[in-house]
């Protein structure tokens, strides 16, 4: 198995992926707290490697299919961060006006075709999308990104099938931080290795480390590249972890004290990036740094962005309504 | 501006017309409300008048032909204006657009249910009432207090007063029952008679009936059923006067009867009676009835009466004289039951009928109301 | 005594479950995440959720995880289990986290629940209470605040209750799981935390049953769900200005109290008819057709309906305000109900 599948000149975009989605994920829920984010808000910290080391196989044309916990997917496939906060706040300069908020955007021009509110919800529009690409051969790929709840919707079921039989160029990325909302996977789910469901459809299956980026890029990569030749749908899991609970305010009551600890401390999947290469030295500790300095003012600016812009004017509600 | 003329429908059951006649020719002038043209359905020959001033610049069905209902015959416009290309051709590909409703709404009132039931219930006219709702809508309100307003002016005596327009309905009745009363020569005959067959006739009817689905049969039903009967052995009853020393007989009994309705006295007219069976007439009679109480009578439902029945024994009246329906000759006024007979007072024209051959009618018509075995041969439901 | 206690929504909800379950071993409660931390309950981790409004807290210790199951996420399937097991003998109340799921549970409920009693013959009844959240107001966004009963009451076969109050939100859910056919009961977050009169022991509010919630004499404000406080707000300021409005909770809108509202209209001569839903084909077009139908006579102004707006829901604060009925939307619907110029 390769080490280090990231190409070396790579590694400073991995890492700023990853530190992005970091980053802005703990100023939102900053911003939460303050009270300036109405609704709810389902973050991604803990599981910035899946989305980094995905979307760095992905061209800006190739589609992804979100969940309801997408701000992560949304960043690392190339959204404004900007627009990003700026929707969480509900705001007019916000990637879908503030008409959806953090669990309803879309940004199509970046190939994402939204976050959703339903479980499973994103299981049939990757099909239609990796169809739409077959049929056109553009040689895009459509990612269906999920979580191990959703693998118990009857819609998992019904579009791997159909992903299957087709033979579409579309990558399956189960996110399975063990929980769907306070449902441990062992009570929720007979299988432990969700991999394991691709047998069951005749398509490939691997399931990987969530908190190696490294694993992650490799995998994804192989998958991508499978399915852009007509080789068809690939079930990738990747075993990872939420550092913080279903939304914000959830006190994890359900999860084990030791379990969370052990994850937040020795699989983060920053640190054990950060390790591996400095360990290999393939990059510096200031070059690290001046990354997540930039990051940091990126995400200030973005957030400051997002405060200072308006709220949409009343007029705008039945807008784009037929 | 040219204005087509089209074939004018003139009756419910009109699809077709035949020009009798046209009083124009191409080229000539007319002015709004002349007559134009006559034209002759089955029932009627019936003039058509200008609906415009102008020229008369063609005749699209010659005198003798045929049309069907809305067809463009003619078209009146200015001189020299070019008459309008058939619909079909020169105009562009049609698409489906709705037009509206080809009418002036302008001219509708605009009041609320509840004010034009109030407008009704007390007898005015709704038009004649100034809306304060929103665009000038009439509301209830506004009526109450227009009948208040009408009832407050008191007379010389002291005595109030409110002055009520009437229905078109009532109106029409009032001229004609003026005219009848002033100038037909009334005679009335009274007589009684069993209604004790009738009524175990009128209960196996029901139950058979209403088995079947069909409207539930009245008294007044078999009464009809009866009179079909009868009549027709005596013709002068089913008759009228034409003047001049004639008269003129019908081979069919159209019985005409009395409804009163919330806006006035309608009759409606069922046709052939003495062709029907008796539930066809039950049928009939209970369609027209409810026509006329939801207003939906057309004019072909209330023309071609011969003779009159008018029943208001259910207000418990013994016995009641009743105005003849010109130009019928005969009215057949029917009171309540009581102790097992009914009263019936015939109303007759004694230009058309003297006094010994209504007797005779009557005398049949109690002989058969009390024995209906008689007719049994021809009690077919 | 008892009439002073005052419970909320919830509570009066969770009340109602606990007695009835208490009181009859025939009941089951299945739904998503109602009890948390499932299969972990000797680790002392279940029972930490309760449901996303902490509606159900409590009720796995108080009845067991046998009674008090967790559901993974497969609305069709466990509501498809529920329409079945509860034509056994056994009664289920099932929950459906948010009404937005029902695209997913609604096969099994419409096609199957809902048909059950008229396929059988009238001999197999399903006595299955569904409890869902609606409404809107809290910016949960497109996916979490639709108000979706007008769909439910549309498919004969499915009772359809709207509790607006505790005190009906306790009595209405009893009646359902008493009920022997299913009966769907839509919860309005919104109105979770708002407290109520609520007697402490057992008693039905019969389904089917209309509440004349403030009396007058003016006009009829027919409201369900939420909109019961909007438009007492409303009637306050319609009070200030001289017209009396008589404010009917409908409650229930499978079977529908059609008495109390054509009485009320006959009475009144104006309807203004108020619905936190969407304005086609729904609750309130049902019920303006129904007072035309049925009081026509009587009607003295425009038949209104004030519902939301016909887009999804807006998450933005400013766009949802603008989304939903205001009092200010009801002020001015009464004003052309009864010929006023605004």
């Amino acid at each position: 198995m390769e080490k280090i599948s990231i190409p070396i000149d790579r590694l400073g975009e991995a890492y700023e992926k990853m530190i992005t989605i970091r980053k802005a994920e703990e100023a939102f829920e900053k911003v939460y707290m303050d009270g300036k984010i109405p609704g709810f808000l389902h973050l991604y910290l803990g599981e910035e490697a899946i989305a980094s080391g995905v979307c760095m196989n992905l061209k800006r044309s190739d589609y992804v299919t979100s969940t309801h916990r997408g701000h992560g997917h949304f960043i690392a496939k190339g959204s404004d961060i900007k627009k990003i906060a700026a929707e969480i706040m509900g705001k007019e300069t916000g990637l879908c006006k503030g008409r959806g908020g953090s669990m309803h955007m879309i940004d199509v021009e970046n190939g994402l075709y939204g976050s959703t509110g339903i479980v499973g919800g994103g299981f049939p529009p990757a099909v239609g999308l990796g169809l739409a690409a077959k049929y056109k051969k553009t040689g895009q790929v459509s990612v269906c990104f999920f979580g191990d709840g959703a693998v118990n919707e009857g819609t998992f079921h019904e579009a791997i099938n159909l992903a299957a039989i087709w033979s579409l160029p579309i990558i399956f990325i189960c996110e399975n931080n063990l929980y769907a909302q306070s449902a441990p996977q062992e009570y929720h789910q007979k299988v432990k290795d969700i991999s394991k469901r691709a047998e069951g459809y005749g398509i490939e299956g691997e399931t990987v480390d969530g908190m190696d980026i490294f694993q992650i890029y490799k995998a994804s990569r192989d998958a991508v590249e499978r399915a852009r030749k007509g080789f068809g749908p690939t079930l990738l899991e990747c075993k990872t972890y939420l550092f913080t609970g279903h939304y914000v305010g959830d006190p994890r009551n359900y999860r084990y004290k030791k379990e969370m600890e052990y994850y937040k401390n020795e699989r983060d999947c920053i640190k054990i990036f950060e390790e591996k290469v400095l360990n290999e030295k393939l990059i510096t500790k200031d070059e690290l740094m001046e990354i997540e300095r930039k990051v940091e003012r990126t995400v200030d600016e973005a957030i400051r962005f997002a405060e200072e812009s308006s709220m949409p004017d009343r007029s705008e509600v039945m807008k784009d309504v037929y | 501006m040219a204005t087509n003329i089209t074939m004018p429908k003139l009756g419910m059951t009109m699809t077709e017309g035949t020009i009798t006649s046209w009083e124009k020719k191409e080229g000539d002038e007319i002015k709004k409300g002349e007559t134009l043209l006559w034209v002759t359905t089955d029932k009627v020959n019936v003039e058509i008048e200008a609906p415009e001033t102008g020229v008369l610049l063609s005749i699209k069905v010659d005198s003798g032909e045929k049309a069907a209902v809305g067809q463009i015959i003619g078209i009146i416009g200015e001189m020299g204006e070019e008459p309008y290309e058939d619909c079909e051709k020169g105009q562009p590909e049609k698409e489906d657009m709705y037009i509206g409703p080809q009418m002036d709404l302008s001219k509708k009132v605009r009041a609320t249910p509840a004010a034009r039931i109030a407008a009704s219930k007390h007898c005015v006219d709704i038009n004649r009432i100034k809306g304060t709702g929103i665009s000038g809508r009439i509301l209830k309100d506004d009526v109450d207090k227009y009948v208040v307003g009408l009832a407050s002016k008191s007379g010389e005596n002291g005595n109030a007063w409110r002055d009520v327009d009437l229905s078109e309905i009532e109106n029409v009745s009032a001229s004609r029952m003026t005219e009848s009363f002033a100038n037909v020569p009334h005679f009335y005959l009274v007589a009684k008679a069993h209604t004790g067959k009738m009524n175990e006739m009128l209960q196996t009817a029901r139950e058979k009936m209403l088995k079947k689905g069909a409207p539930k049969a009245t008294f007044t039903d078999v009464l009809i059923w009866m009179l079909s009967r009868v009549i027709p052995r005596h013709q002068r009853v089913n008759a009228q006067w034409l003047g001049n020393g004639r008269i003129r007989i019908f081979e069919d009994v159209n019985i005409g009867i009395a409804v009163a309705t919330h806006k006035g006295l309608l009759v409606p007219i069922i046709k052939r009676s003495g062709n029907m069976s008796f539930d066809q007439i039950v049928t009939e009679r209970a369609k027209l009835v409810e026509r006329a109480r939801n207003g939906k009578l057309m004019p072909d439902d209330m023309a071609g009466g011969t003779i009159t029945v008018s029943n208001l024994g259910m207000y418990g009246i013994d016995m009641f004289n009743g105005i003849i329906n010109t130009p019928q000759s005969a009215l057949l006024a029917v009171g309540g039951i009581d102790d097992g007979m009914i009263t019936m007072s015939l109303s007759l024209d004694h230009r058309v009928i003297d006094g010994a051959a209504g007797a005779e009618f009557l005398k049949d018509l109690k002989e058969i109301m009390e024995n209906p075995e008689k007719l049994l041969d021809e009690y077919l439901f | 005594m008892s009439e002073e206690r005052k419970i909320t929504y919830a509570q009066a909800i969770k009340e109602a479950m606990v007695q009835e379950m208490q009181k009859d071993k025939d009941i089951i409660f299945i739904g998503q995440d109602i009890s948390g931390g499932a299969g972990r309950e000797k680790d002392g981790l279940t029972d930490t959720w309760g449901g996303s409004f902490g509606v159900s807290k409590g009720m796995s210790t108080l009845l067991g995880t046998n009674r008090v199951i967790d559901c993974p996420l497969s609305e069709a399937g466990y509501m498809g289990a529920a329409v079945s097991a509860s034509t056994t003998g056994i009664k289920v109340i099932s929950e459906l986290m948010f009404n937005d799921f029902l695209w997913l549970a609604g096969d099994q409920l419409f096609n199957g629940a809902a048909k059950l009693r008229y396929l059988s013959g009238g001999t197999e009844t399903c006595r299955l209470t569904v409890r869902t959240v609606m409404g809107g107001g809290l910016n949960a966004g497109m996916h979490h605040s639709q108000s979706l009963y007008s769909l439910a009451a549309h498919i004969p076969g499915i009772k359809v209750a709207i509790p607006s109050t505790p005190y009906d939100a306790k009595g209405m859910l009893v009646a359902a799981i008493r009920d022997e056919d299913p009966v769907i009961i839509f919860e309005n977050k919104a109105l979770y935390n708002v407290e109520g009169y609520v007697p402490e022991e057992l008693y039905t509010v019969p389904l089917g049953k209309a509440r004349i919630a403030k009396e007058g004499s003016d006009v009829t404000i027919i409201v369900m769900s939420r909109m019961l406080y909007v438009a007492l707000e409303a009637e306050e300021n319609l009070k200030k200005n001289g017209i009396s409005a008589e404010i009917i909770d409908v409650r229930s809108l499978v079977p529908l109290d059609e008495n109390v509202i054509i009485d009320s209209v006959k009475k009144t001569g104006h309807v203004v008819i108020v619905d936190e839903a969407l304005p086609r084909c729904s609750a309130a077009t049902d019920l303006a057709a129904l007072v035309a139908d049925k009081s026509i006579d009587y009607i003295d102004g425009p038949i209104k309906t004030v519902t939301s707006k016909p887009c999804p829901v807006p998450f933005s604060p400013i766009l949802e305000k603008e989304y939903l009925p205001s009092k200010e939307d009801i002020i001015n619907a009464v004003y052309e109900a009864t010929n006023r110029e605004g």
